[in-house]
């Protein structure tokens, strides 16, 4: 979502693209009820989309929430990283 | 077919905001044994998410159509300010004296009896969590004095 609004579907292809693993739709649709609550994501409103096509987006608290978690990231992998490099096989 | 009925174990109001979305990515996605073994799972965590979390919490997205409150409204702002456990506390009361006069209305006056009681214990209920919040005033949705 990070990139754009999406609805079901598209989020487990594009999930499916980045990860190359299937998420489930009850995985999926869990993870939203989820992040709705926390309201780090909100729906979003498409002309061209049916009620059953219900399209997200990230709110500004769910972008930094993922600003966040990307630089914790960045970090474990730059002190792994560091690691390997510090003790080679 | 078998997904559809897979989906009625999912909780009644998680169904209620994401059956059709659920059925729709499913026709366009398929899947076999894993979607399905992954839908069964996913309302097993439903269901404890349902139970363990504050149904203030969960208020916050669903919309409560009894009371006209839209999705995305907190309860507590709904409310006028008023906590999720005062306002469950006032409903469960109001809720036994409405069955409790149904069932006198209906001659059924062991159903009465089992209301009154439970209307009882609703109140204990709701002057202890009143107890909790001595002291603040709460105006609710229809202009009730709330504590």
């Amino acid at each position: 979502l990070a990139g754009q609004p999406r609805h079901g579907y598209a989020l487990i292809k594009d999930i499916e693209t980045l990860s190359g693993a299937r998420m489930s739709t009850g995985t999926l649709f869990g993870a939203i009820r989820r992040l709705l609550e926390d309201r780090w994501i909100e729906p979003h409103e498409q002309d061209d989309t049916s009620r059953d096509k219900q399209a997200y987006r990230l709110t500004a608290e769910g972008r930094r929430q993922l600003e966040s978690e990307i630089k914790r990231l960045e970090q474990l992998t730059r002190a792994a990283a560091h690691r390997l490099r510090s003790n080679p096989a | 077919m078998i997904y559809r009925i897979l989906l009625k174990l999912y909780p009644a109001d998680f169904r209620a905001r994401f059956q059709g979305e659920m059925l729709s990515a499913h026709e366009e996605a398929g899947g076999g044994f894993s979607e399905l073994a992954g839908l069964i799972a996913g309302a097993a965590v439903e269901w404890i998410a349902k139970w363990t979390y504050s149904p203030a919490v969960r208020a916050r997205w669903m919309a409560d159509w009894r009371f006209m409150r839209p999705a995305g409204v907190d309860r507590e702002e709904f409310w006028g300010g008023a906590p999720g456990d005062l306002i469950d506390a006032q409903r469960r009361v109001d809720f036994c004296v409405s069955r409790m006069m149904d069932a006198i209305a209906n001659h059924k006056f062991e159903q009465a009896r089992f209301y009154s009681n439970e209307d009882l214990k609703a109140r204990e209920i709701l002057r202890r969590v009143r107890e909790k919040y001595a002291g603040r005033t709460f105006c609710g949705r229809d202009g009730r004095q709330e504590n």
